[in-house]
């Protein structure tokens, strides 16, 4: 009984308590939340700070390695070396496993700390090179 | 009883009745801020500054909805369900004396008559149940229905106590004759019946049987929507002021305070409205601490503690009021 009571007045001044604490939601649209250094979300496509032209050298290893096939590309032959006509990530397949950034030879494809990817439409859950481009302005 | 009176009276009655779906609001709202403080969270806080206007939002929400009636349901005892909480958990407001001389009436058997209106409600739950034709409703009626008459039992039981140390019947008179000393102070075991019985009577954590989310899917009100639902939850949460104002009234010298008696009016309505939110602010805490109790725990309690208890202190009561007289 004596104990019973004990156990009672515990968890009332434990609630008690944390009634006065500061809550730790964060408040979405106004605070957002700082994902960790090494967080895997958006794809992005880098291009040469130097020259402005884009990394890629249409190898298509990301495509290969990828486990859910979800990189999909079309290549083609310029004067000096092969670019990327299409390079489309179906992200409703895509698992965010990283192996495309990890087997890339020249850094082209990074997983961004961007995770905004809702959309109201599902053709937008595709990401096509523009979008891929964009993301990477500035790395 | 003159026109004037009669329009004094219905003026009081409006004013109650107008009041009390606003508190209600306002209730829920406090609710939903102090679980969510308790889990760590804010709560509704964008409708309005603060989240203030939330429980207009809900209410808009709840009314426009559409009203489902299951094709198996009885349809009459459907629909009266809802009103049937409703109606006499506002109705008990009519008894309560709010402050010195701000009562819409005074019973000279207003605890009878509260004993018998509040538990009115009851049936309100197991008409839900039972025309909802659904067997989670169903099981929630019946939990319902066993719950009510074994804590009405003791509740009366609790309530013996305070007739006889008040010597009347009459709400008005019982807070009067707390002046010198709070039932609570004089009585505490017939507090503590009245109070654990009070939170079995409205429903709520831990003992909210009847509607156990986890182990029934909401029980009487499954198949409520829209207003239906709405009435419910209106219902539930005037039982919850009831009893709060009940207990403060019954226990808590109602209006009384430093001062109360002389300076009447405004400053008693305070004493009882700042008392009856504690209570309220106690059962929201209660919700946001406690497990629900198994349902045999639940009998358990009732029968072999409860009841003991409630007839203990009647024998308390009786001895206390021999000896000062
Ligand atoms: S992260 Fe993984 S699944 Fe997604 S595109 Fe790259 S390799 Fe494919
Ligand atoms: S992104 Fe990297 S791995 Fe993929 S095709 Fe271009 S260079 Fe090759």
């Amino acid at each position: 009984m004596i104990a019973a009571i004990r156990e009672l007045v515990r968890g009332f001044s434990l609630t008690f308590r944390q009634m006065l604490t500061k809550p730790i939601t964060i408040q979405y649209p106004e605070e957002r939340r700082e994902p960790s250094e090494r967080y895997r979300g958006l794809h992005a496509l880098r291009t040469d700070p130097g020259t402005g032209r884009e990394r890629c050298i249409a190898c298509c290893l990301c495509a290969r390695i990828c486990p859910s096939q979800c990189i999909r590309l079309v290549t083609s032959e310029e004067e000096d070396r092969k670019v990327i006509d299409i390079y489309d990530i179906d992200l409703g397949h895509c698992l965010f496993c990283g192996l495309c950034e990890e087997v890339c030879p020249v850094e082209a494809v990074v997983l961004t700390r961007r995770y905004e990817a809702a959309c109201y439409r599902r053709s937008e859950t595709i990401l096509h090179k523009q979008d891929l481009l964009r993301h990477g302005e500035g790395r | 009883m003159t026109p004037a009176d009669l329009l004094f009276v219905l003026l009081k009655i409006l004013v109650v009745l107008l009041l009390i779906p606003v508190t209600v609001g306002f209730c829920t709202l406090a609710e939903r801020k102090i679980l969510g403080r308790i889990q760590l969270r804010f709560g509704p806080n964008r409708a309005g500054p603060f989240g203030l206007l939330q429980w207009m939002a809900d209410a808009v929400k709840l009314i426009t909805k559409e009203y489902l009636i299951p094709g198996e349901a009885d349809k009459a005892l459907f629909v009266i369900a809802p009103l049937l909480t409703m109606v006499p958990a506002v109705t008990v407001f009519a008894l309560i004396p709010f402050g010195k001389g701000m009562e819409i009436t005074d019973v000279n058997v207003g605890i009878l008559m509260l004993v018998a209106i509040s538990s009115l409600g009851t049936y309100g739950i197991i008409f839900g149940g039972w025309a909802s034709n659904s067997k989670y409703s169903l099981l929630g009626g019946l939990r319902s229905a066993a719950q009510m008459i074994s804590y009405e039992l003791s509740m009366g039981l609790a309530l013996v106590g305070v007739v006889m140390m008040a010597g009347t019947m009459s709400l008005v008179e019982i807070v009067e004759s707390q002046k010198g000393l709070w039932f609570i102070v004089a009585q505490p075991l017939g507090f503590i019946v009245f109070f654990i019985s009070g939170v079995a009577e409205t429903n709520r954590l831990p003992f909210d049987m009847p509607e156990a989310e986890g182990d029934l899917g909401a029980g009487y009100h499954t198949e409520y929507s829209a207003m239906g639902f709405g009435l419910f939850q209106l219902g539930e949460y005037s039982a919850i002021l009831t009893m709060a104002a009940l207990m403060t009234t019954l226990f808590c010298g109602g209006w009384g305070g430093p001062a109360a008696a002389a300076l009447g009016g405004a400053v008693s309505l305070g004493y009882f409205v700042l008392k009856t939110s504690f209570f309220v602010f106690v059962f929201i805490w209660m919700r946001g601490t406690l497990p629900r109790v198994r349902y045999d725990q639940l009998m358990a309690l009732g029968w072999k503690v409860l009841l003991p208890l409630s007839l203990l202190n009647i024998l308390w009561v009786a001895g206390y009021v021999a000896l000062r007289g």
